[in-house]
């Protein structure tokens, strides 16, 4: 299968660069849309004091391949832990738990009251048209509880009045993406659809050197062992199919008056992979599945007048999670753990903005949460069913002196009939230093706090009703600028951030001989975010550039908890204390090509940071490369695009002992009507 | 040429010495196993990685020596390692395996292997590294019995069975059947046979919120030929007693239950006093050196980090402690 792609992308790449389609006009600006260019003269004042990084649609809507996982670690500074393509990724923002980023798609919490985190390798990168991360006090805007910070996904209507998209995907390990979008207006209504479904065996083969068993010996007599000697291996249990649906119908009744309607259906399934150090045989090999599907529904009004808007939303969603782990033993199978999770939840929010005089703006906003979890494991026979109500209410001043100086005063209070929550509050400020280059100093402070998740209060066995709330405080400072070029636009920013946590909750072994939740650890993250986007049109060349750097230092400042525990001072696991990204896209009329680059440094799996050999999680830098062309055929846009994902053809881990795909390949071939 | 990724390093582990097994973190293939040098006080981590240049895997239970081989169990990675316990070099391996828990020979070419989830116990042929047998378990209607450790009396073997259980099966050697069984309170965890020839074993009790219940864990004395329990000390709710073993005369009997407690074996009291209190944190290990009777005890830490293991004189005097691998859990001495 892999020669067969390589081929035939050989093939492609070499028709997408010598060829010429008779008698055909290009006109690419149909085709392939400029980046928008965003005007920073005017700042909002939503914003004052707002570290924030908003994901340009270009990337988001890079690849259909991709889902918030790629988008996440290949254009920001957040940390993603995957586990490979199509298996769980969780987020470390600024050195934070998974559970301290909050995600919300068009308001609505995605985050599991369960085990408070979102799974991005479930969120198609294609269903989201806005991603904006809001670091640290910002995020007390849309959610409490965001120590990390929050991740703001929104669907929004496009402008085309009818238009119809299809893209297929076909890639290496048999895998094949596939999605449509058509979307129409009629008079004051607007309806889209899209649908994506992907399915993979990826049953990438790599060299497996965890079960390399024969020495190579060299002249000096010494034994040793290359990569290459490994026997090879092939990912096992790695299929996954996932099929999302999204529907959205927006109804403009007047100039001040807009409704509109969101629905989105996932299910997936995927199998999850074997280690590297797994002997079983393969006729041996168990079953160790997960199954997520479910619906999450919006209905929103917005009201719009000169002094004043309201927004009001009301939503729902289930959730389903099934986990299956079942064993090949001999005459049957037996069953290890059968688990599956239900989660209900019904969300509704009214917000209200009120600006009197110019540069002066009141936000309020009251949003109420209903969470119901029934979880229950089959095989041991235990699991639980709780509610969550939850009611949040947070207000805004916001002001401008003078044209350059902004302060902004956030707080927020949430009621829980589990546990008590203390008042949130952010002040954040920022200064306009020179108007020429729109240079701003930003300044934050936060004190915020974490809920415990249901798990964490009510597993069994385990679960710890007396748990407080995790509180944090996070400082920020930072620069930014931005200056408008002549067809082209330069930004940046550099932020500086530390925070401060307690009550950090870590699940911890007992006397009772089962893990029991814990208010144990003091955390420290601090670190360094810059950010850098140049965007330039000359002549027939369109370039877009966007680069991140992040240093994250996450260190566990609890006590020791016994003679030999070096956990204390040492950063966190699962951290890189560095990553960077870059993303270059260079179009010459009908040609197109990408770069993007990642990279992520060590990443410790001990708590005292010992460095193996055995269990290095060694750094990596990934290479991704796009090479594109677009026609167009009469009315129909084609695009043909090949991605090369890593090109340096890098063995690496991202999780310690799960295998990654080696250099693949992927066709794409886009039709737009 | 090819870039080199890791070199051999030899280990000479002829002296006697104790090999610990470090389980590593489940699901994170982070098992190591460790060698401590009795007489020199020196110990070397790491060593089946060192000497073989592959990590011992996901979760390693447990080692046993038979035959001038140490056989390593290797429970989430499915696989019993052989190696050479003098150079830690490995000899063979045996597949093959579902979920393999300990391994118990009862001749050169025949062993028995438990398993949590198999519905059988698997018999090896310890010269192959093949598997020859499969002995049923099998439990109608609640699946099987999840087999744990084993001690041997007679032809007789005596497995207990712990995973949401209340067994101690007895099977017959020579005609690989389960003979008997022996119902005990929820949950033994451990096994250990005196000179008496009296099966001592500690049940957990289970967990508050277990539908398969809840209640005070235990000690139980079995005799091992009329298989009837003699004697019960019960603790406290709540308590979390594991690790029962015997010294080399077989006539003390050790165990965790957050301290570490001793007792003759011939006792009808329980101790008042613990024989090594506990030091704010929780031992996941124990041993007892056969030959000298001092006594090894492994803390784990946090669980996310190179454990302890604490060398005690038969007294209960700390004369060592050394750094090891992430959650030492087993030991074995050669």
């Amino acid at each position: 299968m892999k020669l067969i792609l390589k081929i035939s992308f050989s093939i492609i790449i070499s028709f997408l660069l010598f060829t010429e389609v008779n008698g055909q006009i290009y006109n690419l600006k149909d085709t392939v849309k400029l980046h928008e260019v965003t005007i920073f003269g005017k700042r909002k004042i939503e914003q004052i004091g707002v570290t924030r990084t908003k994901v340009d649609s270009t990337v988001l809507k890079s690849s259909i391949c991709n889902t918030l996982t790629e988008v996440l670690s290949q254009n920001t500074t957040i940390y993603i832990k995957s586990y490979g393509r199509g298996s769980m990724s969780t987020a470390s923002f600024r050195g934070t738990a998974p559970s301290h980023t909050q995600v919300s798609w068009n308001g609505m919490k995605l985050n599991s009251p369960m085990l408070g985190m979102v799974d991005f390798s479930l969120i198609p990168s294609y269903f989201i048209d806005d991603l904006t991360l809001l670091h640290g006090a910002g995020s007390v805007d849309v959610s409490d509880g965001a120590l990390g910070g929050a991740i703001v996904l929104t669907n929004k209507k496009i402008k085309e009045k009818y238009k119809l998209h299809f893209i297929q995907g076909i890639a290496s390990y048999n895998t094949y993406d596939s999605y449509l979008k058509f979307n129409y207006s009629l008079g004051k209504w607007y309806f889209s659809s899209r649908l994506y479904h992907v399915q993979s065996k990826n049953d990438f083969s790599y060299r497996n050197l965890d079960k390399s068993l024969e020495w190579q010996i060299d002249s000096k007599g010494r034994k040793y062992k290359t990569v290459e000697d490994a026997p090879k291996d092939y990912n096992k249990n790695g299929e996954f199919q996932n099929s999302h649906y999204l529907q959205e119908v927006y109804y403009k009744l007047d100039n001040f008056n807009k409704f509109s309607f969101i629905s989105w259906l996932y299910h997936s399934d995927r199998s999850l992979p074997t280690l590297t150090v797994n002997w079983s045989d393969l006729d041996k090999l168990n079953t160790n599945k997960q199954e997520d599907l479910g619906i999450r529904s919006v209905f929103s009004w917005k009201h719009t007048k000169e002094k004043y808007d309201i927004l009001g939303r009301l939503g729902y969603s289930y959730n389903e999670l099934n986990y299956l782990l079942k064993n090949k033993v001999t005459n049957g199978t037996n069953i290890a753990i059968n688990s599956r999770s239900k989660v209900k939840n019904i969300y509704s929010e009214i917000n209200s903005s009120y600006y009197p005089i110019k540069d002066f703006k009141i936000t309020g906003k009251i949003n109420y949460n209903l969470f119901n979890v029934d979880s229950y494991e089959s095989k041991k026979r235990t699991g639980y069913i709780k509610y969550r109500s939850e009611l949040s209410t947070y207000l805004a001043i916001r002001y401008k002196a003078f044209g350059f100086w902004g302060l902004s005063y956030n707080v927020r209070k949430t009621f829980n009939n589990d546990i008590t929550s203390p008042l949130i509050n952010a002040f954040l400020t920022d200064f306009l230093i020179w108007k020429k280059y729109n240079l701003i100093l930003k300044s934050s402070i936060v004190k915020n706090y974490h809920i415990p998740t249901l798990n964490d209060l009510y597993f069994i066995p385990g679960g710890n009703p007396n748990l407080k709330t995790e509180d944090g405080k996070t400082v920020d400072v930072g620069l930014e600028f931005s200056k408008p070029l002549e067809k082209g636009l330069i930004s940046g920013s550099a932020t500086y951030y530390y925070s401060d946590i307690k009550n950090w909750i870590v699940w911890i072994p007992t006397f009772k001989g089962f893990w029991e939740p814990k208010n144990v650890r003091k955390v420290i993250a601090k670190g360094i975010e810059l950010k850098m986007t140049f965007q330039k049109e000359i002549g027939d060349w369109k370039i877009y550039s966007s680069g991140t750097w992040g240093q994250t230092i996450s260190t566990n400042h609890g006590d020791p908890t016994s003679w030999g525990d070096e956990s204390v001072g040492k950063q966190l696991i699962y951290v890189p204390k560095y990553s960077s990204s870059l993303m270059t896209r260079i179009q010459y009329k009908k040609y197109f090509i990408s770069h993007k680059y990642y990279h992520y440094s060590r990443r410790f799996t001990t708590s005292s940071n010992d460095i193996t050999e055995r269990d290095d999680v060694l750094p990596f830098i990934m290479n991704n490369l796009t090479i594109g062309r677009s026609f167009k055929i009469k009315k129909i846009n084609l695009d043909v695009s090949c991605i090369i994902n890593n090109l340096f053809d890098e063995q690496y881990q991202s999780v310690l002992k799960r295998p990654m795909p080696l250099r693949n390949y992927n066709l794409l071939i886009s039709i737009q009507l | 040429m090819d870039e080199i990724v890791r070199y051999q390093k030899k280990i000479d582990s002829s002296s006697r010495g104790l090999f610990i097994t470090n389980e590593g973190n489940f699901m994170y293939g982070s098992a190591s196993l460790s060698y401590y040098n009795i007489k020199e006080k020196k110990v070397e981590n790491d060593v089946f990685y060192s000497v073989n240049g592959i990590p011992l895997g996901d979760v390693a239970q447990s080692m046993t020596i038979h035959n001038g081989i140490a056989y390593i169990v290797v429970n989430n990675s499915n696989v019993i390692f052989g190696i050479d316990p003098n150079t830690c070099e490995l000899k063979g391996m045996i597949t093959g395996l579902i979920s393999p828990r300990y391994i118990h020979f009862v001749s050169d070419t025949k062993a028995y292997v438990t398993d949590l989830y198999e519905f059988a116990i698997t018999v090896i042929n310890p010269k192959t590294f093949a598997i020859t047998k499969k002995i049923d378990v099998k439990v109608p209607g609640i699946n099987q019995h999840p087999t744990e450790q084993m001690v041997q009396y007679k032809n007789f073997l005596f497995i207990n069975c712990w995973s949401y259980d209340n067994k101690i099966l007895v099977l017959d050697t020579n005609t690989d059947k389960v003979v008997d069984e022996i119902t005990v309170p929820i949950q033994p965890t451990s096994l250990a046979i005196d000179k008496y020839n009296k099966i001592w074993t500690v049940t957990d009790g289970g967990y508050e919120g277990s539908p398969y219940g809840h209640e005070a864990p235990s000690l139980l004395r079995i005799d091992a030929e009329t298989r009837k329990i003699e004697k019960k000390f019960t603790f406290e709710f709540g308590d979390w007693p594991s690790e029962v073993c015997l010294n080399g005369a077989r006539d003390t009997l050790y165990f965790i239950n957050k301290s570490v407690w001793r007792l003759n074996v011939k006792a009808n009291e329980f101790p008042k006093k613990p024989f090594i209190p506990f030091k704010k944190t929780k031992f996941y290990g124990l041993t007892v050196d056969p030959v000298t009777s001092e006594v090894y005890l492994a803390d784990a830490i946090d669980y996310v980090q190179k454990g302890v293991v604490y060398r005690y004189t038969a007294s209960g005097k700390e004369v060592d402690r050394f750094k090891v691998g992430i959650i030492p859990g087993a030991f074995c001495f050669k």
